[in-house]
């Protein structure tokens, strides 16, 4: 937990909007949590919207029986999901779950899951790979076609 | 506020060092013309490139956003996209212009791109045909470097390209798979991306997601193809120069340019000619800027046709699944192959022009999640089913110049210095909608032939706006367009627009390579005619002449 939405609640949100299983880790123990926190610093736009779907988080928690983080997790996924239905807070949840994507992937530690369980190298598209040529004998049969535009005469 | 008569001057001032005005640069400058480019960005940096950072996909999101509503950059000017179909507006403010978070692309025009209202009753047709650009995609595609193959039965050149195809990968290989068992035309797709070592740039490395920036220099961006040429050739650029409005003189001609330089301070530069690069958005809401007494409606606009008829080339993506994975972390992001088998009207059709379809790759893992994969106990299975398992067929089609189709100022939303941003207004024609449900059908079609076990596509409701088009058109007809078939003003003789907004259609393909050769072409004729217009030539002379064109160019 941190910041002024403390006690764990980011930690604990980012944890149920992207939670870890026997391979992924859970968005709380990523960068996710600072890129959130960092985008509520900045304020603007953004950081009031997602600092206002915290807040909402929060008190739909407290009707629930207490703070967030301590909730039963199929509580805490009802808690998101009533957030994400309120028109107000729609956006602001949208912005909250793309910020806590935008850390979750950028997260060293993700990085190396996302190439073991998928293939994807994120080193790739910053030091790229050698590719053999192209080669042209592919087009053979298309070079072969009769020629196929609309000359213009003017 | 008025701009004090201090700041620079040269025969020749060009509004935007994006890659029309790079060209005109490039080729006055070699002409001994003395130029002077005023750019209300600045040079990127490698610094300023995502991809040379860890965090690429995130600041591509952000600050290197090519939407400036969602950028707000330093440099940007509002953009409020409207209408039934809100345009994704995509525009960069550098030295490169749009022309640095792009994927190369790299495409002639076809001849009846140039003729679509003669040939097929649709948009309208140029003052010219295919066969007087050649000669300057020639040099354009030398100088960008482009990479490609000779010998496409779908497109009358010639020429061989100077450098061969980019590599492809395995999905290249299994996007041609599909073109080959439909039987259809396709054909290695044409880059400004070099597959060698060319003229101090480096092959390319095949790092993928080229929109992200080439931190390596192997895709052609202004800055590092025609710049360093125009400058060693005595042009002249000034960055974070931000053009207010283009001055009038008592007779008619242009003088030059109010504008606030990097210091904020207003200046005056004036010039012989004056030349607008700003691309389908900046170009006509600089000449609305430009409005005076003598102008009310804005400079050049006597036919009203300044910001009407934007077309944006309807486009729609399908994102194709494979059981295989798709090498999506390598290889140039836009290559690897093109069909232009639908490209020409086909009667058995309910719309009239075509489109290409681009086969190309798949997604990062941070837009693949943000794309497919729900919050909560599914994210993860959804990532792993779509990520590396996709790869993008891109459909793109013929657009035709609509009046309710506009760019307009905006004076309830300014700039950082005070100037109106510009509003947007799209919506699709039914034309455009038939067209694009069957370019999709067609590359579901392919998609299934390469092997896809399934696809999903973006919609049309808010098109990508890439290619901003036709808002300062060109025609012979002064009521009816902006510039004469040499991108002349036709309202003011010594005014070149020479970007996108003059084209009068916009062909089915990727129109940056168009747009250079028709600056180059239009450079040609402020060269050719540099002693009606240059004062200094004129002073030379000691002989009084005013502008009569050149008979026998057209």
């Amino acid at each position: 937990m941190s910041g002024a939405h403390g006690g764990g609640l980011i930690g604990a949100v980012v944890d149920r909007l992207i939670p870890g299983d026997g391979h992924w880790p859970p968005g709380g123990s990523t960068v996710a949590v600072r890129f959130v926190e960092q985008a509520i610093a900045d304020g603007g736009d953004r950081g009031a919207a997602v600092a206002a779907v915290l807040q909402g988080v929060s008190g739909l928690a407290a009707r629930r029986g207490g703070l967030f983080a301590w909730l039963p997790v199929p509580v805490r996924d009802a808690v998101l999901g009533d957030v994400e239905a309120q028109p107000g807070w729609s956006s602001g949840f949208r912005m909250l779950y793309e910020l806590a994507c935008e850390g979750y992937y950028t997260d060293p530690l993700v990085e190396a899951v996302t190439r073991e369980r998928t293939g994807f190298d994120a080193a790739r598209p910053l030091t790229g790979m050698p590719l053999a040529p192209f080669d042209e004998r592919l087009l053979d049969r298309v070079r072969r076609l009769p020629p196929s535009y609309r000359p213009v005469v003017r | 506020m008025t701009a004090e008569p201090d700041g620079p001057r040269a025969e020749v001032l060009v509004i935007g060092a994006g890659a029309s005005g790079a060209c005109v640069a490039w080729s006055l400058a070699r002409a001994g013309v003395d130029v002077l480019c005023l750019e209300q960005g600045d040079w990127l940096t490698e610094e300023d490139l995502p991809k040379s950072h860890q965090d690429w996909a995130v600041r591509s999101r952000h600050e290197w956003n090519p939407n400036p509503a969602l950028r707000r950059g330093p440099f940007d000017y509002p953009v409020d996209n409207r209408g039934a179909n809100p345009v994704n507006t995509y525009v960069y403010s550098a030295v490169g212009g749009s022309a640095v978070g792009w994927g190369g692309a790299f495409w002639r025009f076809s001849p009846s791109d140039f003729a679509t209202h003669r040939t097929d009753g649709f948009g309208r047709d140029w003052p010219f045909g295919y066969e007087e650009l050649e000669p300057y995609y020639e040099i354009n595609e030398a100088q960008m470097g482009m990479s490609g193959a000779a010998g496409d039965p779908t497109h009358p050149c010639t020429s061989v390209p100077p450098l061969p195809p980019v590599s492809m990968g395995a999905m290249g290989h299994r996007w041609i798979a599909g073109f080959e068992e439909l039987g259809w035309y396709w054909w290695v797709q044409h880059l400004a991306i070099a597959s060698r070592d060319y003229r101090g740039r480096p092959a390319c490395s095949n790092r993928g997601f080229c929109t992200a920036g080439c931190p390596t220099g192997a895709l052609a961006v202004p800055g590092t193809t025609y710049w360093p040429e125009a400058l060693a050739a005595g042009a002249r650029l000034e960055t974070r120069a931000r053009v207010r409005r283009v001055t009038v003189g008592a007779d008619g001609r242009a003088t030059g340019v109010e504008y606030y330089d990097a210091a904020g301070e207003l200046r005056q530069a004036t010039a012989d000619l004056v030349v607008v690069a700003g691309n389908g958005l900046g170009t006509p809401r600089l000449l609305l800027m430009s409005a005076s007494p003598e102008h009310p409606h804005g400079l050049a606009n006597s036919s009203g046709a300044v910001g009407r008829g934007l077309m944006i080339h309807p486009q729609i993506s399908v994102v194709a699944h494979f059981a295989e994975r798709t090498d999506a972390d390598h290889g140039p992001w836009g290559a690897t192959a093109t069909t232009r088998h639908f490209y020409e009207t086909d009667p058995a059709n309910d719309f009239r022009r075509g489109f290409i379809i681009t086969a190309m790759r798949g997604f990062n893992p941070l837009d693949t999640a943000l794309q497919t994969a729900p919050w909560g106990a599914g994210h993860h299975r959804a990532l792993e089913t779509h990520l590396n398992h996709e790869a993008v067929l891109w459909v793109c089609g013929d657009d035709a110049a609509e009046e309710r189709n506009h760019v307009r100022l905006d004076h309830g939303n300014l700039d950082a210095w005070g100037l109106p941003g510009v509003i947007t207004e799209y919506t699709m024609s039914e034309n455009s909608r038939r067209m694009m449900e069957t370019g999709l059908a067609r590359a579901t079609e392919l998609a299934r032939a390469a092997g896809a076990d399934s696809v999903r596509s973006f919609g049309l409701e808010s098109p990508h706006g890439w290619h901003l088009l036709g808002t300062a058109r060109m025609g012979d007809d002064p009521r009816d367009s902006v510039v004469d078939a040499r991108n002349r003003a036709h309202d003011v003789e010594n005014l070149y627009i020479v970007d996108g907004s003059t084209m009068p259609a916009g062909g089915t393909v990727n129109p940056t390579n168009t747009v250079q050769a028709v600056a180059l072409r239009a450079a040609d004729h402020m060269i050719a005619t540099r002693d009606q217009w240059s004062r200094s030539l004129l002073d030379r002379s000691g002989i009084s002449r005013r502008w009569d064109g050149v008979p026998g160019t057209r």
